[in-house]
This record gives C-alpha cells, sequence and structure tokens, in this order.
C-alpha cells in the first residue's frame, strides 16, 4: 500500500499545533493532524472534582497521558535518573488529548513585555544563566498576538502596564465574585493598578460559541459548555471546516523520516495500543513538531539515520537545550468574614505592577511577575495546602471545623515569576529506559537558578502585602527553596530555542529547524526564555508567526 | 500549574485502576482501552459516580479484615462524624484508601501502610498493654494523639506514618460525596442555571 501522502504533517494538536494546522488548511494546503490522545467532545466534560479534574481525577481519563509513558528525571549530569509516571510533580505533564494543554488549562491569555524577548539586553550577562534575545521583537509579533486574541476569542480589561497594543481585547471581562470585591479596593489603597485578567473565555457569545456559565472549573477541567476558547473548539474546527485538514487522534509519532538525500519526507506513526499496531508512512511535504517542550526534542532524538547521527537538528547538540518554565507560587489568607463565593471564573483579579520595575533586596533588577486570584478552588485543594495552625488539634472534630471555616474565609493568590534559563536543564532521551513502544524516553535534567528565589520572594512578599491589606488574619507564604530541582511545569518552553545563530539555537526566527528545509517547530519549545505570566497566548502568536512563515515557503 | 506539587502528590502514587473485576460505577479495563483507542467519546464517562462511599460494601482488595476495620477506627477519628455530617467511617474513607493501595503502581504505598498498621498495634500494645483493636475509645485516641504529637517535624516511625494516614484520610474524605457536599457545602460541582452577564468594577 502506497503511503498516504499530505502538503503538510502537523504532528500534536495543542496550543501551537491547533493553529498551525487552521492557517496551513485555510490556505489550501492539504494538512494531516496527528494527535496520541483521543478526541473529546466538550458534551463528555464534567465537574466532578474525583472523576474529572486532571489534576486530582483519580482515573486521568479522559485526559491522558497514560501511566505507561514513562520519562526520568535528575538534577544534574551527575545524578542518576528515576523512572517519573506522569503524576509525578516532575514529571512536566501535559495533557494528551485533541486540544492539549488548552483543554484544561485556566486560559489565562497574557501578551509578554517587550523586555521579556530581550532579557540579555535587559539584564547583561547573569553568571549560570543562558539569556539570548529573541530573534523576533514584541512589535513584529504584535499582530500574532491580535490575531490569537480575535481568534480564539479573548476577554478581559486592557492591562494598564501592558506593551503596546493595536486594538483593544474582543471581549469585555467575564465578571467578579466576592474574591474580586475584596481585593480589588485593597490593591488600590496600596496604590497598585488592578484590573480583570485577561481570559481566554468567552464573557458573550462569540463566532458561534457560548458565553462561559461561571462554574470556577476552569483550570484543570475541560468546559462543558465550550466557553474556553482551548484549539478543541475553536481553531481546530474551522480546520476541519475547509475540507483540507484531517485530524487523526490517538495517533504516536515515533520519528522523522527522511528520504534517500537526508532531506526529511514524513514520519513514522502508529495507532491505537502501544507498541500493539503497525508503523505507518506518512509522506508529507513540511513537518510541523508541536508536541511540547518535553515531547517534541525526544521525537527530534529520535529521529536519527546516516544523515542525522545525533537526532534532526541537533549537530550542535542544542537541542533540548534551556528547557525552563515560569516561577508560580501560592499564597494564602484567612479572613474573618466569607470572601469567596465559588463563582467563576475564579480569576477576575490581576495586577501587573511590577514586571521588570522591582528590585530585590540587595537592589539587583528584577523581572518579577504577574499576581491573580485563583480559580478551580475544590476543597481538596484548599485542605491540601493549608496549613493548620498549631493550636488546632491534629485530628478530630476541632480539625474538621478548621477545615470547614475556612473553606470559604481565605483567598488565593497565585504569583507568576520570571526565571533565569539554565544551558546544563534539558530534555534528552534516556539511553536505557524506552517505552511500550521500545522507543527511548524524555530525560530531564533540571535545577533552578539561584536567583529565581529572589523572584519568587518578591512576588510572595507582594501577595502577602496584598492579603494583609485586604484583611487576612493569617498569610501562609510557601518554603521558598533555593536551586531547587522542582521545575518543568506544564507552564515548559525552551528546549527548541529560537535564534539567528545555529551554535546556540535549535531552529531560526521562522522556527525551522537549523540546516533542515521543511521540518518546523511551533509550540513551547520555541520560546528562549519564560515570562512573568503563563505562556499560552505567546506560544500561539508564535504559531501564527511560524505559520506566515511555512506559507511563504511555498 | 507550575509547582503545584502538593496537588500532584496528592496522587502521584495512584494510577488508574486496572481490575477487570473494578466494583460499581468504575471503569474496566476494557473500558479503558476503548477510550484510549478513541472508539468512545467521553460521554459514558458522565453517567459514572466514582466515590469513595462505591466501594463501601466490598471485601477489601488489600487490607485485612482486621486491617480495614483499624482503617475504618483511625480515619473515623480524624475526620469524625459531628453535628454538621457524617465522618470517615460513613464516607467510606477506608475502603478507598485498600482501593488504591491495591491499584499501585508502586510497592512502597503498600508497605507503607501495612509497617504503619503494625506500629500502630505495637505502640498501642506498649501504652495499654492490648493490641488496638482490643482498646477502648479512649485508649484509642492516646494512640493516635501520641502518634500526632510531632506533626509538623515526625521523628519516629509511628510520627511520619500518621502524616500518611492523615494525607490519605483527608484526600479520601473531601473528595467523597458526603465530604465535598455534605461537610464543605460545595457549589462548584452544579451548574449555574443562566450567564450572570458583564458587572464591571
Amino acid at each position: 500500500m502506497a503511503p498516504i501522502s499530505t502538503d503538510a504533517v502537523i504532528v500534536g494538536s495543542g496550543a501551537g499545533g491547533g493553529i498551525v494546522a487552521k492557517e496551513l488548511a485555510s490556505a489550501g494546503w492539504s494538512v494531516v493532524l496527528l494527535e496520541r490522545g483521543p478526541w473529546l467532545q466538550s458534551a463528555g466534560f464534567g465537574h466532578v472534582e474525583t472523576r474529572d479534574g486532571w489534576v486530582t481525577g483519580i482515573y486521568r481519563v479522559p485526559f491522558g497521558p497514560g501511566p505507561a509513558e514513562i520519562r526520568t528525571v535528575r538534577a544534574g549530569e551527575s545524578d542518576s535518573a528515576r523512572i517519573v509516571r506522569p503524576r509525578d510533580p516532575l514529571y512536566g505533564t501535559l495533557p494528551a488529548c485533541v486540544g492539549g494543554g488548552t483543554v484544561y488549562y485556566g486560559a489565562m491569555a497574557w501578551r509578554f513585555h517587550r523586555e521579556t524577548l530581550r532579557l540579555r539586553s535587559h539584564f547583561g550577562l547573569i553568571p549560570g544563566a543562558n539569556l539570548e534575545d529573541w530573534p523576533v521583537t514584541y512589535d513584529a509579533l504584535e499582530p500574532c498576538y491580535e490575531k490569537a486574541e480575535y481568534e480564539l476569542g479573548v476577554s478581559g480589561d486592557e492591562n494598564p502596564f501592558g506593551p503596546p497594543r493595536m486594538r483593544p481585547l474582543p471581549l469585555p471581562p467575564v465578571g467578579e465574585n466576592t474574591e474580586a470585591r475584596v481585593l480589588f479596593p485593597a490593591a488600590r489603597r496600596l496604590g497598585w493598578k488592578p484590573f480583570h485578567t485577561p481570559l481566554a473565555i468567552l464573557s458573550q457569545a462569540y463566532r458561534g460559541r457560548p458565553a462561559c456559565i461561571r462554574c470556577a472549573y476552569c483550570n484543570g477541567y475541560g468546559c462543558e459548555v465550550g466557553a474556553k476558547s482551548s484549539t478543541l473548539v475553536s481553531v481546530i474546527p474551522q480546520a476541519l471546516a475547509t475540507g483540507n485538514c484531517r485530524l487523526v487522534p490517538n495517533a504516536f509519532v515515533r520519528e522523522v523520516t527522511v528520504d534517500r538525500s537526508g532531506k526529511p519526507d514524513g514520519v513514522l506513526f502508529q495507532t491505537g495500543t502501544p507498541g500493539k499496531g503497525a508503523w505507518q508512512k506518512l509522506r508529507a511535504r513540511v513537518v510541523v513538531l508541536c508536541c511540547s517542550a518535553t515531547e517534541t526534542p525526544r521525537l527530534l532524538l529520535n529521529s536519527r539515520s546516516r544523515f542525522f547521527p545525533r537526532g534532526l537538528g541537533n549537530e550542535r547538540d542544542q537541542v533540548g537545550r534551556n528547557i525552563d518554565n515560569d516561577g508560580g507560587l501560592f499564597v494564602y489568607g484567612l479572613f474573618g468574614d466569607m470572601v469567596t463565593d465559588q463563582v467563576g471564573p475564579g480569576v477576575c483579579f490581576g495586577v501587573d505592577d511590577f514586571q521588570f520595575r522591582a528590585r530585590g533586596r540587595e537592589g539587583q533588577s528584577l523581572g518579577a511577575g504577574i499576581l491573580s486570584n485563583y480559580h478551580t478552588r475544590g476543597p481538596l485543594g484548599f485542605i491540601r495546602r493549608v496549613h493548620v495552625p498549631e493550636n488546632v488539634q491534629p485530628f478530630g472534630a476541632e480539625l474538621k471545623n478548621f477545615y470547614r471555616k475556612y473553606f470559604l474565609r481565605s483567598i488565593w493568590l497565585y504569583a507568576t515569576c520570571h526565571t533565569y534559563p539554565r544551558y546544563e536543564n534539558r530534555v534528552d532521551v534516556d539511553p536505557s529506559v524506552r517505552d511500550a513502544r521500545g522507543l527511548p524516553v524524555s530525560r530531564i535534567t533540571f535545577r533552578q537558578h539561584p536567583r529565581n528565589a529572589d523572584e519568587e520572594q518578591y512576588m510572595a512578599e507582594r501577595c502577602e502585602e496584598l492579603l494583609r491589606e485586604a484583611g487576612a488574619t493569617v498569610v501562609v507564604k510557601p518554603l521558598i527553596q533555593r536551586e531547587s530541582p522542582q521545575g518543568i511545569s506544564t507552564h515548559q518552553v525552551g528546549s527548541c530555542r529560537m535564534g539567528s545563530d545555529p551554535q546556540s539555537s535549535v531552529v531560526d526566527r521562522t522556527g525551522r529547524v537549523h540546516g533542515v528545509p521543511n521540518v518546523y517547530v511551533a509550540d513551547g519549545s520555541l520560546l528562549p526564555n519564560p515570562g512573568g505570566a503563563n505562556p499560552a497566548l505567546t506560544i500561539q502568536a508564535l504559531a501564527y508567526w511560524v505559520s506566515s512563515h511555512i506559507l511563504r515557503s511555498r | 500549574m507550575p509547582n503545584d506539587s502538593d496537588l500532584h502528590e496528592a496522587a502521584h502514587t495512584d494510577a488508574p485502576k486496572e481490575h477487570a473485576d473494578a466494583g460499581k460505577g468504575e471503569l474496566t479495563r476494557r473500558e479503558l482501552i476503548g477510550i484510549a483507542a478513541g472508539a468512545i467519546v467521553a460521554s459514558p464517562l458522565a453517567r459514572l459516580e466514582i466515590t469513595a462511599a462505591a466501594n463501601q460494601e466490598q471485601a477489601p482488595h488489600f487490607f485485612s479484615r482486621e486491617e480495614l476495620e483499624m482503617v475504618e477506627i483511625l480515619t473515623d477519628r480524624i475526620i469524625p462524624t459531628d453535628d454538621h455530617s457524617p465522618g470517615a467511617r460513613a464516607a467510606g474513607v477506608a475502603a478507598y484508601i485498600d482501593g488504591r493501595l491495591a491499584e499501585s503502581w508502586e510497592e512502597q504505598p503498600r508497605k507503607v501502610w501495612r509497617d504503619g498498621l503494625k506500629r500502630v498495634d505495637a505502640l498501642c500494645q506498649k501504652m495499654h498493654g492490648q493490641p488496638f483493636l482490643k482498646a477502648t475509645p479512649e485508649q484509642q485516641v492516646a494512640v493516635l494523639s501520641r502518634m500526632a504529637q510531632n506533626e509538623f517535624h515526625p521523628k519516629s516511625e509511628e510520627e511520619k506514618f500518621f502524616a500518611e494516614l492523615k494525607r490519605r484520610t483527608v484526600t479520601a474524605y473531601y473528595t467523597s460525596e458526603i465530604g465535598i457536599h455534605k461537610e464543605m457545602e460545595y457549589k462548584g460541582n452544579t451548574l449555574l442555571k443562566e450567564f450572570a452577564g458583564y458587572e464591571g468594577s
């Protein structure tokens, strides 16, 4: 049987892949979109914390990846790596399903600040940190941000400290809950400028999709009405409606193949139970990798041939390096009064007064980050985070009463912080551990840069300041650990860095792998560094950017 | 959700159930594979109600009958029935812990519990001269108090086991129907009837 042939194969249907599929299919290209996970429908998503929650759900169905999808982790090259499964906090788990992370994410839709795209120029040389200016400026990316906001559907206020924009957001904010009514006045008393956070959640019916029902189950859950602007319900249906895009769920790609001259000519993929089906060849003129910052490097490194003995695009040993994610921390306050009403979407209060304006204790310039209230605070999440004061009995009626009383008398703040990528941090493939298909698995080597703790400390103090101003009687901050091996969250970025110099990057400024004419990356791997805010919208702006360059390559 | 390790940690030793004889309201292996293969979409899930209570009347999967009874008593002392709502025993917490341990991919959690319960018995023997199940309710509370005395800086094995016991107990209780709805009066699991519209500030 002759292999299927297509203009472009896109591997991964998450934040980036869905957009590339829609852009290429709309331009008349024949596209095959391969997704390793299942294709779920919004109507099947639900609200039961134990069943549907991506984090707390018992079965991890329908959000995969399954427990057989192992990885290995270590904190440094001299450590031995240990096997982890998707539930392990060090795994760096992103869901495997059509729409990927955007199905379950909290949908914060921040634009990165101008400075975030030129950290090397802003901070200068920082020992141990591998900072580079991006090969694309904010101004060049601005139209792509706008396109993402309008095509996906983003609601919110104008960020008073945000980077310049040509058009306002397409939709007004979704609305407030009790937390916002406590936090807005307190932040203003501190002289801050709070605003309603940008969310990829519809506040009004938009482009055939309904408005948010305000259930507060955004982060960690699929949206059953389709008001959350995941690629599953926004751009992917548009791609399919062109008639030019074929979506294949449950399709795992093992490698990018090359022809006799060494030019990539497609992929090998398998459908069904891992290790059971036959490997099928899909021939394509262009290959676009959108598998996430932990799986795209694995796919490149597993694509070995006599032309690419170290893996595709890895002649200079750069694939997988510099992997990083933004810092994130929770601070919560206990109050005498009811301060939360469980109305969604939880995140409706944001502050961006601090990015690139803050100074640390030794006067050093900080990137800092954004601060917001938090969504999806189920009972278990609260109880597992709250530190019960020592004067409360550790078990029994007193403990039970404490949990009940403070569940609705508490506010969590969440801060996202800038971090400093390290060259030594890396995803590569484990030399000895293989998955059920017999393929080498991702190996994550990660340790935080010591300066990350300064950023987190600063933001934790701002959260505490606000909670105290709002009337919290008890404020609990996290323990901030310097050079922690904790990392590689869902906000994973940077492992196939964009850059002009092939010596220090994997792809060029158009997203094309250096030295390869027809393989592109369009996911979080591209970002040379995280920002002080959630990365999804920037990944999606870059997906539009890369798509426009792919279309020009024809 | 970066560095949200405590929530991940809440469940990371647990994995999807693989028993074909899973109890009422639980996915069978066949259904899991069906979903993984994309043969059906998520709609069957919407009809399932997976709660701790679903396991209540079954024989234990991992614990012995005696161990299960010990866990029933210990968990119900941690989250007791009060005038607001039923406690851990009514919520089926022990059976839930039993099920999670039985299906764990790793051997370690099972060892921690088997050894931990032996230590509880030994501690009770030392303090009151009889095994835990034979002790009076006051004596049982005294054993638990001893185990909990250094909760934030546990040193002995009994103290470390208390942290594990409490962690699993609250995880099970506050994800059960009794824990979420009756005790916490949580409204998040219900739909709003209409969109309240844009309010502004």
